[in-house]
C-alpha cells in the first residue's frame, strides 16, 4: 500500500498512458469507419471458377481506354435473367435487380477526391501491371465485404485497395514519375 | 484516499501522453481536413460515362469542328477535329473553353426592360407596338453579326414585310465580300495590318499553310504576327495607304524606296501572292500581282448574301433597331450605334447572351442562348473559297428563359416555324441542289451530297458532326478587284482629330471563368478601356499617367483610362478592340 501511494502518480499516469494507447490502436481503428455493406452479394470465387470469367470480362477498358468499371447490370442480366442456381442470395438480386432493370447501387471501395486522377489504362496498358498487384486475391474472394467509409471525411478505405504510400513506393521502384501532380492535378 | 483531482489531471496527462503515440490525432487531422469536399452544395463533377460528341464552334466566323469529351451528358474538354477543312484540328484558346462560357457571371439570364424582369410575351408587345408606331422616314434594323446564316434569311424575310427597314451588319463582318482566300496555293501574304498569325481566318487553316508562306507585315506596331512574320516593314501610322502605291510602283518596275523595291522583289519570287489588309491602295496592288479569280489567290464563291454596312446607314434613322450579339464577339461602339437611332425614343433591343456590352444601352434585352446551349449554324467562314455549312448542336442545357434571337424575330414576323425547322430548310436546299461533299467529323471522311439518300439522311448527319462544302466555282476569271479591297484604311489625321488611333492587343470581351488565370496573363494587365500614349504625346494633350480621358474618333467617342508608355511612337494612340482611324484624345 505505501508503495502504490508512493508511486501513485506515476502509476495513474501510466494507466492514462495505456488506456490511450489501448483506445487510439485497437478501438479508433474500428470506431473511425462506418461498414456499409454491399447491396448484392457477389462471389469472384464462383464466378470465375464456374462461369470462367476473367477479371476483364466484366472489368473491361473502353474502346478509348477508359477503364469501365463495375459492370452495368445489362452484364449480369446476360445469365441472371432467370436464376441459375437455387440461392436465395440470387433469388433475392434477381427480384430486386433484374426483373426491376434497376441498377445495383454498389459501394465504391476506393472513392478518390476529385483532384487524383488514376488511369487504370495506363497501368494495364503500359506498366503491364496485374490486377492482383494492386488487388490482391480479391478476384478470388466469396463474399464482397463491407465497405469501410470514413465516418468524418465521407471516403471510403478499404484495406482491399491501394493506399497513396503503396502508389510512391511502386512509382519509386519502377521509376516512373512520382511527382504530386502526376496523380493530383 | 479517494480519487483526487490530482489524480485526474495525472491520468488525462498520460492518456494525452499516449494518443501522441497513437494514429488519433493524425488520422482525425487528415480527416478533417479533407471533410470539407464532401459538404453538401460543394459542386461536384459529374461522373458517367465517356463519350465524344461533336459540335461546331460558333464563337467567331471561322467555324472550327470542335470534338468534345463529354462525361454523361456534360462536355469536359473541347479539341479540333483532324482533317477538318477549316481548322484543320486546331482551335484556339478561346475556342478550347468554349464550354465554360456558360458559367461567366455576365450572362444575361431572362429577358429584362429598362433593367427590370419581364415577361417575353410583354416583351414581343412592346416591340411590336414600337414598330407599328414607326414612321414614314423611321427604319427598322437589325443589325446581324454573320450575314449569309439562316437566321440572316429569317430577318430579311421579316424586314422585307416592313415599310422601311434595313438589314446590317458590322463593317468587318464580311471583309472580303464575296471572295475566299486561296491559302493552300499562295506562296505570299503582304498584310497590312492584319491580324495573320492572330486570329484571321480560321488558326489552323492559316497554321496548316504558313510553311510555304512568305508572309510580310507591315504595320507601324511590333504586334504578335509582326513578330512572327517573314519580314516587317514599320511605317508610320497611315502610312499604310501610301505604301502599297510603293510596292505596285516597284513591282512595275518603277522607282520606290527601298522597303518597297525589297518587298516587291520577295512578292516576284513567291508567286502567286496577295496584298491584304484593306483600302483601295491594296485592292489596286492586287490587281497589279494578278491576285483576283487566280489559284494563289481571291476567288469567288456562291453563297454571298449583302447586308448593309451599319456604317453606311444614314445617322439619325432608325426607329426600331434589334441587335444580335454574337457569344464570341465584342460588342461594336455605342457611340456608334446611337448616331443611327432617331433623336427622340428611339427603341433598341438587344438580342444577346450578355449583360454588358449593347444590352447596357438596349430598352430590352431578350436573353439568348450561349455557345453550345442551343442548336445553331455555322456558316461560310471568312477567306473561304467555297460556300460551306454546319449546324452547331447543343451540347449543355439551356436554363430557362433564354429565346434564339432568330425565334424572337420570327414570332414577332407572326410565323409559326420554329428555328430548327428554317435549318432543316436550308439543309433541304443543300441536298436539293446535290452539290459538294459532306466532311462527317467523327470518321474524318467525305461523302458527295448526292450519294446521300434523303434530306432526312443529310440532315442526321449534320446533327452528328459534319460540314457541308460546295463545289468550286468553275470559272473564277474575270472578279472585280476592287471588291476584295477589305476593311477600308485609315483616313489621315486631320485639325480636328490630329492623333492617329491604332489596335492594341484585344483582351477577350468574355473569356472562361477558369481559364483566365492561364490564359494571356500579360493580356488581362491592360483593361479593354485602356487607351496606351507616348507621355511626350500625353503631355501635349495635358493628359497624366492613369488619369481619365475620352477618346475622340469617326466612329463614336470612348471612355478611356490613359496609360503613358514610352514605347508607343508619338502621335498614336493604342487601344484594345479599335480599327486605324484618325483620333482625338482630351482629358474627361
Amino acid at each position: 500500500m505505501t508503495a502504490f501511494h508512493n508511486h501513485r502518480g506515476q502509476i495513474l499516469f501510466l494507466a492514462g498512458l495505456l488506456a490511450a494507447l489501448a483506445a487510439g490502436w485497437c478501438a479508433f481503428p474500428v470506431l473511425r469507419f462506418e461498414r456499409v455493406p454491399q447491396p448484392v452479394e457477389f462471389s469472384h470465387k464462383i464466378h470465375a471458377d464456374k462461369a470462367g470469367a476473367k477479371c476483364e470480362d466484366c472489368h473491361s477498358l473502353r474502346e478509348d481506354g477508359t477503364f469501365a468499371g463495375i459492370p452495368a447490370l445489362d452484364k449480369c442480366s446476360g445469365c441472371h435473367a432467370q436464376p441459375m442456381g437455387t440461392s436465395a442470395q440470387e433469388k433475392r438480386f434477381i427480384d430486386a435487380y433484374v426483373t426491376p432493370n434497376r441498377e445495383i447501387p454498389w459501394q465504391a471501395y476506393a472513392r478518390q477526391p476529385e483532384n487524383v486522377y488514376f488511369s487504370h489504362a495506363y497501368h494495364l496498358k503500359l506498366a503491364h501491371l496485374d490486377c492482383r498487384q494492386c488487388h490482391g486475391a480479391q478476384g478470388e474472394s466469396d463474399t464482397l465485404g463491407p465497405v469501410r467509409v470514413e465516418r468524418i471525411s465521407g471516403y471510403s478505405g478499404s484495406p482491399h485497395f491501394q493506399n497513396m504510400e503503396a502508389c510512391e513506393d511502386c512509382h519509386r521502384q519502377r521509376g516512373a514519375a512520382n511527382s504530386c501532380l502526376a496523380c493530383h492535378k | 484516499m479517494g480519487f483526487t483531482r490530482r489524480d485526474l489531471l495525472t491520468f488525462t496527462g498520460g492518456s494525452a501522453a499516449g494518443l501522441l503515440l497513437t494514429p488519433v490525432p493524425w488520422s482525425l487531422l487528415r480527416d478533417t481536413a479533407v471533410l470539407s469536399e464532401n459538404w453538401p452544395g460543394v459542386p461536384q463533377p459529374s461522373h458517367g460515362e465517356i463519350r465524344t460528341r461533336y459540335t461546331t464552334c460558333m464563337l467567331c466566323p471561322a467555324g472550327c469542328g470542335v470534338r468534345a469529351r463529354c462525361v454523361g451528358d456534360r462536355p469536359v474538354s473541347l479539341a479540333g477535329v483532324p482533317g477538318h477543312p477549316a481548322s484543320r484540328g486546331v482551335l484556339c484558346p478561346t475556342g478550347l473553353v468554349g464550354h465554360h462560357l456558360a458559367f461567366c457571371r455576365d450572362r444575361a439570364a431572362e429577358p429584362l426592360a429598362n433593367g427590370k424582369p419581364v415577361a417575353i410575351e410583354r416583351a414581343l408587345a412592346a416591340v411590336s407596338a414600337a414598330i407599328a408606331a414607326c414612321g414614314p422616314r423611321d427604319s427598322v434594323a437589325i443589325l446581324d453579326p454573320r450575314p449569309g446564316r439562316a437566321a440572316s434569311l429569317v430577318y430579311r424575310r421579316f424586314l422585307a414585310g416592313l415599310p422601311k427597314a434595313v438589314h446590317c451588319a458590322p463593317s468587318d463582318s464580311q471583309p472580303y465580300g464575296p471572295f475566299g482566300i486561296d491559302l493552300e496555293n499562295t506562296r505570299a501574304i503582304l498584310s497590312f495590318g492584319a491580324p495573320v498569325l492572330d486570329g484571321w481566318l480560321s488558326p489552323g487553316r492559316v497554321l496548316a499553310n504558313r510553311s510555304h508562306l512568305q508572309l510580310i507585315q507591315v504595320e507601324p506596331a511590333y504586334s504578335r504576327t509582326a513578330s512572327l512574320a517573314d519580314l516587317w516593314v514599320p511605317v508610320l501610322p497611315g502610312g499604310q495607304e501610301t505604301f502599297p502605291a510603293a510596292v505596285a510602283r516597284a513591282l512595275k518596275g518603277e522607282d520606290a524606296d527601298a522597303s518597297a523595291t525589297e518587298v516587291a522583289r520577295i512578292l516576284l519570287r513567291n508567286k502567286p501572292a496577295i496584298a491584304i489588309g484593306g483600302g483601295a491602295a491594296v485592292a489596286k496592288l492586287n490587281a497589279v500581282l494578278a491576285s483576283v479569280g487566280r489559284p494563289g489567290g481571291f476567288l469567288p464563291r456562291r453563297d454571298f448574301t449583302l447586308a448593309t454596312d451599319i456604317a453606311a446607314v444614314p445617322d439619325g434613322s432608325i426607329r426600331v433597331l434589334l441587335i444580335e450579339e454574337a457569344a464570341g464577339a465584342n460588342p461594336l461602339p455605342w457611340d456608334l450605334l446611337r448616331r443611327k437611332l432617331v433623336p427622340q425614343n428611339p427603341v433598341v433591343v438587344a438580342l444577346t447572351p450578355w449583360l454588358d456590352g449593347c444590352a447596357q444601352h438596349a430598352d430590352y434585352v431578350i436573353p439568348a442562348p450561349m455557345y453550345l446551349e442551343s442548336l445553331d449554324e455555322a456558316p461560310t467562314p471568312a477567306g473561304s473559297t467555297v460556300a460551306s455549312f454546319s449546324l452547331s448542336p447543343a451540347l449543355l442545357t439551356a436554363p430557362p428563359k433564354l429565346t434564339q434571337p432568330a425565334e424572337f424575330v420570327l414570332r414577332l414576323a407572326h410565323d409559326s416555324a420554329t428555328y430548327p425547322e428554317i435549318l432543316k430548310q436550308r439543309v433541304a436546299a443543300i441536298e436539293k441542289d446535290r452539290r459538294g461533299a459532306l466532311f462527317t467529323y467523327a470518321d474524318g471522311k467525305s461523302k458527295r451530297v448526292r450519294d446521300i439518300a434523303s434530306a432526312g439522311d443529310l440532315w442526321k448527319a449534320m446533327l452528328g458532326g459534319a460540314v457541308w462544302l460546295d463545289d468550286p466555282l468553275l470559272s473564277p476569271r474575270g472578279a472585280d478587284p476592287l471588291v476584295c479591297a477589305g476593311p477600308p484604311g485609315p483616313a489621315l489625321p486631320t485639325p480636328q482629330y490630329p492623333l492617329i488611333l491604332i489596335p492594341a492587343d484585344t483582351p477577350p470581351q468574355h473569356g472562361s471563368p477558369l481559364m483566365s488565370k492561364l490564359y494571356r496573363e500579360s493580356g488581362l494587365r491592360r483593361s479593354a478601356n485602356a487607351a496606351t500614349v507616348h507621355p511626350e504625346t500625353g503631355r501635349d494633350h495635358a493628359l497624366t499617367d492613369g488619369c481619365r480621358a475620352v477618346v475622340k474618333s469617326p466612329t463614336g467617342a470612348f471612355p478611356v483610362q490613359v496609360i503613358f508608355d514610352p514605347a508607343v511612337m508619338p502621335g498614336v494612340i493604342e487601344m484594345a478592340g479599335q480599327g486605324l482611324s484618325p483620333a482625338s484624345i482630351r482629358r474627361a
